[in-house]
């Protein structure tokens, strides 16, 4: 009878320091998630950035400076689609919502500049002012590795760039920062890489501040 | 003549704590997952830990959005920091380790002599500390903002200053500047009004830690034999508490001042119930 209590005993104890090792190195892992965002909200200021402020993409092309441009004021998101694809009619479903009318992922995230690309209707490049040929276009394709074949046919898409500013971990300077969301994973059924989706933007978003 | 010297040790330890908080000037130690168990702001350039009222505001913003799990993981991760430092040392890490508490002990010299007693009206005041404290869960989880971090003037002392004195080019006010600007004013314009004011009336962080002044081994202990209510403690007392008459008080911040004030040593410091100084 000891032993066996002493057993539970023990057993009660392992579970409870596995359930808080579990808390401290999430907790801490998040914590520094957190701590390693600029919080601006914290300063009350923002980064004053030059006209020539550059930085490389993943395809090591600088970035256009439209966007850099975009960057100054809010969090950048730029969306590739092609006309015949269903993840991008999904991923596209999300971002506007239009199965829940009124619930717009945009109008969640009012400071976020939402950019569409389709190579396929040159002026369907929606969220900027201005409009791009379908040559400067194709170069914004290269730019984000959203790969095109022999034919001038996307492979990538849908293809998700979220480009916002982060904290340098060597510096501590204010430095851009992106997340690169590939399509291959969003298949109609695959419900988890909406919410990933969202969950990044929603990351993305608010630790800016 | 140790009690002489408790204030200076009090100062150094304070000091002590002011360069640890910004070790990250080392380069030593770049960000980390930990929390000051005090107050000061992760946006500091040099900071390696986070606020504690930061990861509150987080940890409540995370319940509505990423779900109830990972918000209170994060949670309990903070109250387990908070309960451990908080258990050791209750309200004492306001009086010797808290670089905010330094700030206003640096400018207690210089406030008004207009405002140097105590009025007895501002007393109910300090429940608004614990008022503060409740509102920042509940703002972060309804509006699912950091409207706390927005106002808070440490935010301004400890990290848009020193930002700003760092790279003053690389920086422009923000929406947020003149409510920042505005706050931290108030913050001077108290603590140079009321000696520990921010302490007193405002901080939500001392209303975090007050109630572990019940539980740690840490204590101000008067003798009541000994006593003979010379009031000299409680005129010392930068919380302006009735030092003879506590036990445990959840506003004492253990700095000392009355455990110096008292003439025949009836004030002392107590570490588990044992006098030390």
């Amino acid at each position: 009878m000891t032993k066996t209590r002493y057993l539970l005993t023990l057993l009660f104890a392992l579970c409870a320091l596995w359930l808080m090792l579990a808390v401290v190195l999430y907790g801490y892992q998040r914590s520094e998630e957190i701590a390693s965002t600029p919080c601006l909200g914290c300063l009350g200021l923002n980064p004053a950035q030059t006209k020539d402020f550059q930085f490389k993409t993943v395809m090591n092309k600088s970035t256009p400076d439209y966007i850099t441009d975009l960057l100054k004021t809010g969090v950048v998101f730029l969306h590739f689609r092609i006309i015949v694809c269903t993840a991008c009619d999904e991923i596209e479903a999300m971002i506007f919502n239009t199965q829940e009318p009124g619930k717009d992922i945009q109008k969640d995230y009012p400071d976020v500049h939402f950019v569409h690309s389709n190579l396929e209707i040159p002026e369907d490049l929606r969220g900027l002012n201005i409009t791009l040929s379908k040559n400067e276009q194709r170069s914004l394709y290269d730019t984000y590795d959203v790969g095109l074949d022999k034919k001038g046919k996307s492979g990538n898409v849908p293809l998700m760039v979220i480009i916002t500013l982060n904290k340098n971990d060597g510096t501590g300077d204010i430095a851009p920062y992106f997340i690169s969301l590939y399509g291959s994973g969003y298949s109609k059924a695959d419900i988890e890489s909406r919410i990933d989706t969202a969950e990044v933007l929603h990351h993305t978003y608010f630790e800016r501040y | 003549m140790f009690v002489d010297r408790l204030q200076a040790i009090r100062h150094v330890v304070q000091i002590f704590f002011l360069v640890t908080a910004i070790f990250g000037v080392t380069g030593l130690v770049g960000m980390t997952g930990f929390v000051y168990p005090y107050y000061f702001c992760y946006s500091c350039p040099y900071a390696w830990a986070s606020c504690p009222l930061g990861i509150l505001q987080h940890a409540f913003i995370d319940i509505r959005t990423l779900g109830l799990l990972e918000g209170l993981r994060l949670l309990a991760y903070l109250t387990g920091i908070i309960s451990l430092f908080g258990l050791a040392f209750g309200r004492f890490i306001c009086g010797w380790a808290c670089p905010i508490g330094a700030l206003q002990d640096l400018l207690g010299g210089l406030r008004m002599k207009a405002f140097a007693k105590e009025l007895p009206r501002l007393y109910p005041l300090r429940f608004v500390k614990y008022g503060v404290l409740l509102l920042i869960p509940v703002t972060s989880y309804t509006f699912v903002e950091v409207l706390y971090t927005r106002l808070c003037p440490v935010g301004g002392i400890t990290g848009t200053f020193p930002t700003l004195l760092m790279d003053w080019s690389g920086w422009v006010g923000g929406t947020d500047f003149p409510i920042k600007i505005a706050s931290v004013a108030i913050f001077f314009v108290l603590v140079l009004a009321i000696f520990r004011g921010w302490c007193r009336y405002l901080c939500p962080l001392g209303a975090m830690l007050s109630p572990f002044n019940k539980l740690t081994p840490l204590s101000i202990h008067v003798n009541k034999r000994s006593c003979v209510n010379c009031g000299l403690c409680s005129k010392s007392c930068p919380m302006k508490i009735d030092v003879p008459k506590m036990k445990r008080n959840l506003e004492c911040i253990g700095c000392g001042r009355c455990v110096g004030a008292c003439k025949n040593h009836s004030a002392r410091l107590r570490i588990f119930d044992k006098g030390v100084v």
